[in-house]
């Protein structure tokens, strides 16, 4: 779950919802497809609150090793 | 005259033809190792070995070209007869020929609008090999939170991602890979960017990058030419990262645009687009959040309405079931008085039986046996008694006999006992007597107490 990407989590969410929607869900059944569906929507907005704003660049080093460095604009 | 021609040159140098042919080479070589020139085509051949073979000429000259086999797959077209062309080579010598030729590294058509015509052709090239078809791109993320952008640090273009995305407050994470995007290195600098950008994403968990902007401000159609450049096409094609092409303004179009997973028309609109598809859907993920509540709200509210109908069709069955309980109640009651009857009936039926039966009964017998040993008893006892009675009188008639033989009866005949006092010995001897000794004497009917006087013995 925690590195559900979030059109694979956006695209089981939209399946959740319409297997919902087809109402032909016994109670129990529905009950957890609304179970997954809150997580997948919670895992959704998760990335989107855990991304920090940050601007950074990426420098290859003499050693050939790539270092990130943050970046200010001249 | 020998020894004159001698004198002037004391030792000669004699070559022989392959040797000077040699050091004409080499200095060709040195002389001519990387130049352009212009001409136009004549006589363009490929024979078996798969080298194209030409002679490039203008109105006063002309000098035999080859462009070797190894090279062909960088060309962007094949020159034909007549075409006017811009050739970067160097020169060498075919020895068993004797001929110098060019040795074609580049070529480019000349003249109006060449760059263009490569552009085209290129073009045309690359959409044969099917890069541009929208099979072999990949789709865009529709959240890319992580965004590697390859541009110049210091252009416009930097500048204008940036502050859409600050205006925007769109949460990403922006790592810039820094490349020249003009001259002759921009493209070579670019086709490794994409590829130190798509290693990175691969090596750093974590740090994956959800889609690479290749940015570059406006310019020229010459300023543009990198990215127009077969090898930075492939790389674009290569990348496991999706890629936005953002070069130049809106009226610019250039073979990255085409290869590339989405063309943006401008670096900012590319950011727009980004942070666009980023916040539509959170905005559809919040849409569905809602709708997956509002279905469940639905479900469960139909749940209960039928909850609710279910209760209401068993509410006559409770009234039912009540009558019914009252009914086993009654059922109960009657139940209970008719085994109450069967009972007493039985009860009765069991009393005439036993009367019956009385007769038959060990209890009967046995108090008859009773009453027969108590008969027996009692003639036992009266038996007894008779026979008590019967030694009775015998001991009575043995008595009276025996009182006949008693002291009693010879007292009656005037005889007595004389006994000392106070022993009640009895006296046979006077002898034994003293004078004043107190004695009593038995008689019939009564004693007579004494005090001896006188005692009179007889021998």
């Amino acid at each position: 779950m925690a590195h559900l990407k979030f059109d694979t989590a956006l695209s089981r969410l939209e399946a959740t919802v319409q297997s919902l929607e087809k109402g032909d869900l016994p109670l129990e059944e529905a009950l957890k497809v609304f179970e997954e569906g809150v997580r997948l929507s919670k895992s959704c907005l998760k990335t989107l609150e855990e991304t920090e704003r940050k601007v950074e660049m990426l420098i290859e080093g003499k050693d050939g090793k790539m270092k990130r460095q943050p970046f200010s604009p001249k | 005259m020998p020894d004159l021609f001698a004198a002037l040159s004391p030792k000669r140098r004699i070559l022989r033809v392959h040797e000077l042919t040699s050091e004409i080479r080499g200095l060709l070589e040195a002389s001519f190792s990387d130049f352009w020139v212009e001409g136009e085509i004549s006589d363009p051949r490929m024979p078996r070995s798969g080298h194209l073979y030409f002679t490039l000429k203008d109105t006063d000259a002309k000098i035999r070209g080859i462009i070797f086999k190894s090279h062909m797959r960088f060309l962007r077209f094949i020159p034909k007869e007549g075409a006017s062309v811009l050739i970067r080579a160097h020169l060498s010598l075919y020895e068993p020929r004797g001929e110098y030729q060019l040795i074609c590294d580049y070529i480019e058509p000349m003249g109006a609008g060449a760059l263009l015509a490569a552009f085209e052709a290129l073009k045309q090239k690359l959409e044969n090999a099917g890069l541009f078809h929208a099979d072999r791109k990949r789709t865009m993320p529709s959240q890319a939170s992580r965004i590697g952008i390859i541009t110049s640090p210091s252009g416009a273009a930097i500048q204008d991602i940036l502050q859409v995305m600050r205006e925007s407050r769109f949460p990403c994470r922006i790592l810039i890979y820094p490349v020249t995007v003009q001259g002759r290195n921009a493209a070579t600098e670019i086709v490794h960017a994409i590829e130190q950008l798509n290693s990175y994403s691969l090596q750093t968990h974590g740090n994956t990058l959800d889609l690479l902007i290749l940015a570059r401000g406006g310019g020229s159609f010459e300023d543009l030419a990198p990215f127009n450049e077969e090898a930075l096409a492939l790389a674009i094609s290569r990348s496991l990262i999706p890629v936005i092409s953002a070069v130049g303004h809106e009226t610019d179009s250039t073979i990255s645009d085409y290869v590339a997973d989405l063309r943006a028309p401008t670096p900012s609109i590319a950011a727009s687009l980004v942070v666009k598809s980023g916040m539509d859907s959170i905005e559809k993920v919040l849409i569905l959040r809602e709708a997956l509540l509002d279905r469940m709200k639905m479900i469960l509210s139909a749940q209960r309405d039928r909850i609710d109908l279910a209760l209401r069709l068993l509410a006559p069955p409770r009234r039912q079931l009540q009558f019914r309980a009252e009914q086993v109640d009654h059922l109960a009651l009657r139940l209970n008085q008719a085994i109450t009857r069967v009972i007493e009936a039985r009860k009765n039926r069991f009393k005439t039986t036993e009367l019956a039966l009385n007769h038959l009964s060990p209890l009967s017998r046995l108090s008859e046996l009773r009453r027969k040993h108590e008969n027996l008893n009692m003639k036992l006892i009266q038996e007894v008694m008779r026979d008590i009675e019967r030694k009775k009188d015998r001991l009575q008639a043995t008595m009276e006999q025996l009182h006949l033989l008693s002291p009693l009866n010879i007292l009656g005949r005037g005889y007595s006992i004389t006994r000392l006092l106070p022993s009640l010995r009895v006296v046979r001897d006077p002898g034994d007597l003293s004078k004043n000794d107190r004695l009593q004497i038995t008689l019939q009917r009564g004693k007579l107490n004494c005090r001896l006087e006188d005692k009179i013995v007889c021998n």
